[in-house]
C-alpha cells in the first residue's frame, strides 16, 4: 500500500537529516505506530507518506505507483488519504459540519452530497448534535472528533494521525484512541499513526521504532 | 456550505477590518465615480450644443483656450463669407452672465443671418427682430429659474430687457441661454465691432474630401483663427482634452489606492491564516483551489468598497451638479455604462490586490505552514 525505498530528508542544506536511508512497507488494512522520542523523524515519515514532503533522495510510492508532482499528491491526499493533526486545526469560521466537507470540495463532491456525509460522519463520531457549533463552542475532545470526522470525509483507503491524542487529557485521549481504532476496524482502512502514547503503540499490530532518522525496530504489538 | 462561502467568512470573520479596508477602497471608487461622471457630463453637455445649434465649423481666436474666452474683429465676417465653399457665415457674441446670486447663464448675441436663429423652437412670443430689437429670448431653463414668462422684464448686466420670446425645452445648454441681437449684445458688453466667434457652414453638397479642402484654404487665408469642427469637437477642444487627461491620471491613483488596501488586507489575513493554509493543502486543496479562494476573498472586500463608493460617489455627483452654477452646464451622468465602469474596476482592483497574497500562500511549504504557530 505505501512503500519507502532509501529515502533521506535533509534539512537547513544538508546539516541536518531528518530521515536517512529509510526503506519499509505498510500493507493494505495494516495498523502501524510510529514510535521515537522528539525530533527523531516521525513526523518527517508521516508527510512524506502522503507527499506533504519530498525526500531529498530515494523513492516514494503509494498503492504500487509514484506520484511527482505536487498536483498528483494533492489528488491523491483529496481522495485516498486522511489526515488527522496533533491539534484539530479546524476552520474557526466554520460549524462543525462545515469543517467536516473541507475535504469534500477537493474530491469535487455535491453540495447536497457533502451536507449529507458531513452529518453521516458527525454521527459515527457520536457529533450529530453539535453539527452547527463552532470549534469554539466545542471541548478539545469533540474538536478531535470534528477532525477525525473531516479525515474520513473521502472515504479514504489510508488514514496518517500525527500524534491524535497529543493535545488530550489521559481519559479524553483514551476515548478518541478507541474512536479512532474502532473507525479502523469498521472501514478496513490502513492506518499509520504516529505517537508517545505506550497505550497506543500496544494496540497497534506493528510499532516502528525510529532514533536519529533510522529504523532501530520494527516489529509486532499487541493484537489490533 | 458552498465553496464562496468560505472566503465571505473570512471577510465576516473580522468585521472591523473588513470594513475599514471596504472604505478605503470605496474613498478611491467614489472618487472615480465622481471624476467620471463630471467629464461625461460635461462632453455631452458640449455635444448637446454643437447638435443644438447645427455647427459645421467654429471659428474663434487663435490661441484662446476656450471659446467663450475668444474675441475677433466683426468684419471678419464679410471675408470669411467670401471664401469659395462656404455657404453660411453666423456671427456669436458669447457670454457668461450672472443673473440672481448662484443662477448663471450663457448670453447668447447672434447677427441678423445666424443660421442658429432658425434651430431656435418658440414655445411662446417671437424671437428678437428688428421689431423688438432690445427683446430678449429666454431658454426654457432660464425662464423656469427665474420664473419670467412673456411681457416681464429680465436684468442682465444691470440693464432691463424685455422678455419676447420662451423656447422650447432643448439641449442644456441652450436650455440656460439668452438669445439678442448681436447689435444690442455688443452695445451692452462695450464690445462694439467684435465678436466671440463665428459659426461657419461649407456647401453641404460638398465631397468630403472638398470639405477638407475648403477648411484647408481656410486655415491658410485665416492663419489668426482657429477652426473647430462640429463633428468632433469634443476631441479639438484643448481645454476638454486637458480635463480628460487629469481625470484619467486621478482615476488611476484613486485605484492603485484601493488595490493596496486590499492587497495589504489580504496579506494580513494569508500570513495569520499560515496554518490554516497548510492544513487544506494537508487536506487535498490543490494550488488552484487556494488561489481562488484567496482571489474570491479579494473580490468580495472590492465588492464592499465598490458598492460603499458608487453609492457614495453618486450621491456626491447627485449633491455637486444639484448646485445651481454647476447643473447649469453639467448633467451627470449616471447609467449603465457607468456602473458597468464601476464593477469593471472593483474586479481589477479584487484581482490585483488578491493576486501577491495568493502567490505568497501558494509558495509556502505545507509542512512549514502546519508548523506554524
Amino acid at each position: 500500500m505505501l512503500s519507502l525505498r532509501d529515502v533521506s530528508r535533509w534539512y537547513a542544506k544538508g546539516q541536518v537529516a531528518a530521515l536517512a536511508g529509510v526503506s519499509l512497507d505498510v500493507a493494505p488494512g495494516e495498523c502501524v505506530a510510529v514510535v521515537g522520542p522528539s525530533g527523531s523523524g516521525k513526523s518527517t515519515l508521516l508527510h512524506l507518506l502522503c507527499g506533504l514532503d519530498r525526500p531529498t533522495s530515494g523513492r516514494v510510492f503509494f498503492d504500487g505507483l509514484e506520484p511527482r508532482s505536487v498536483g498528483d499528491w494533492a489528488r491523491l491526499r483529496a481522495t485516498r488519504v486522511g489526515f488527522v493533526f496533533q491539534a484539530p486545526n479546524l476552520l474557526a469560521t466554520l460549524t462543525a459540519a462545515e469543517n467536516v466537507e473541507v475535504p469534500m470540495f477537493a474530491a469535487g463532491i455535491r453540495r447536497r452530497e457533502r451536507e449529507r456525509r458531513a452529518r453521516e460522519l458527525l454521527g459515527r463520531v457520536g457529533l450529530a448534535h453539535r453539527a452547527r457549533h463552532r470549534p469554539s463552542e466545542l471541548s478539545g475532545g469533540e474538536q478531535q472528533r470534528v477532525a477525525i470526522a473531516r479525515a474520513l470525509a473521502n472515504a479514504p483507503s489510508v488514514l496518517l494521525a500525527d500524534e491524535p491524542t497529543g493535545n488530550l487529557d489521559s481519559v479524553t485521549a483514551a476515548a478518541v484512541l478507541d474512536l479512532l481504532l474502532g473507525l479502523r476496524a469498521q472501514d478496513g482502512m490502513t492506518l499509520v499513526v504516529v505517537t508517545h502514547d505506550a497505550g497506543i503503540a500496544q494496540r497497534a499490530e506493528r510499532v516502528i521504532q525510529i532514533l536519529d532518522g533510522r529504523v532501530v525496530r520494527d516489529s509486532r504489538g499487541g493484537p489490533p | 456550505m458552498r465553496f464562496v462561502s468560505f472566503p465571505l467568512r473570512n471577510v465576516v470573520r473580522r468585521p472591523a477590518r473588513s470594513l475599514l479596508t471596504g472604505l478605503g477602497a470605496a474613498a478611491a471608487i467614489g472618487a472615480f465615480v465622481v471624476l467620471v461622471g463630471l467629464t461625461r457630463g460635461f462632453e455631452r453637455s458640449w455635444l448637446d450644443q454643437v447638435e443644438a445649434y447645427g455647427v459645421d465649423l467654429l471659428a474663434s481666436q487663435g490661441g484662446s483656450l476656450d471659446v467663450l474666452s475668444s474675441t475677433v474683429p466683426e468684419h471678419l465676417g464679410e471675408e470669411l463669407r467670401r471664401v469659395p465653399g462656404v455657404t453660411a457665415v453666423g456671427a456669436d457674441m458669447g457670454h457668461l452672465v450672472i443673473l440672481e446670486p448662484g443662477k448663471a447663464a450663457v448670453l447668447a448675441g447672434l447677427d441678423a443671418h445666424n443660421p442658429v436663429w432658425k434651430r431656435l423652437k418658440l414655445a411662446a412670443g417671437v424671437l428678437p427682430g428688428p421689431a423688438q430689437p432690445d427683446g430678449v429670448a429666454l431658454g426654457s431653463g432660464v425662464a423656469e429659474a427665474l420664473g419670467k414668462k412673456l411681457g416681464d422684464t429680465i436684468r442682465i448686466v444691470g440693464k432691463d430687457f424685455p422678455v419676447v420670446g420662451i423656447l422650447q425645452p432643448a439641449a442644456r445648454v441652450q436650455g440656460n441661454s439668452i438669445f439678442m441681437l448681436l447689435p444690442t449684445a455688443q452695445k451692452l458688453l462695450g464690445r462694439e465691432g467684435r465678436v466671440t466667434a463665428f459659426s461657419v457652414r461649407r456647401d453641404p453638397r460638398l465631397s468630403p474630401e472638398e470639405r477638407a479642402e475648403v477648411l484647408a484654404r481656410l486655415t491658410r487665408a485665416f492663419p489668426n483663427l482657429t477652426f473647430h469642427q462640429g463633428e468632433d469637437p469634443a476631441a479639438s477642444n484643448e481645454m476638454l482634452w486637458a480635463f480628460r487627461a487629469i481625470v484619467a491620471s486621478t482615476s488611476l491613483v484613486a485605484i492603485l489606492v484601493a488595490i493596496v488596501v486590499i492587497l495589504n488586507t489580504l496579506l494580513m489575513s494569508v500570513v495569520e491564516r499560515t496554518r490554516e493554509i497548510g492544513v487544506l493543502r494537508a487536506l487535498g486543496w490543490g494550488p488552484a483551489r487556494v488561489l481562488a479562494a484567496i482571489v474570491l476573498e479579494g473580490l468580495a472586500l472590492a465588492s464592499v468598497g465598490s458598492l460603499l463608493g458608487a453609492l457614495g460617489g453618486f450621491a456626491a455627483l447627485g449633491a455637486l451638479t444639484s448646485a445651481p452654477v454647476v447643473r447649469s452646464f453639467v448633467a451627470p451622468v449616471l447609467d449603465a455604462r457607468a456602473v458597468g465602469e464601476v464593477v469593471a474596476v472593483a474586479v481589477v482592483v479584487g484581482v490585483l490586490g488578491s493576486l501577491y497574497p495568493a502567490w505568497r500562500a501558494l509558495r509556502m511549504d505545507p509542512v512549514e505552514a502546519l508548523r506554524y504557530e
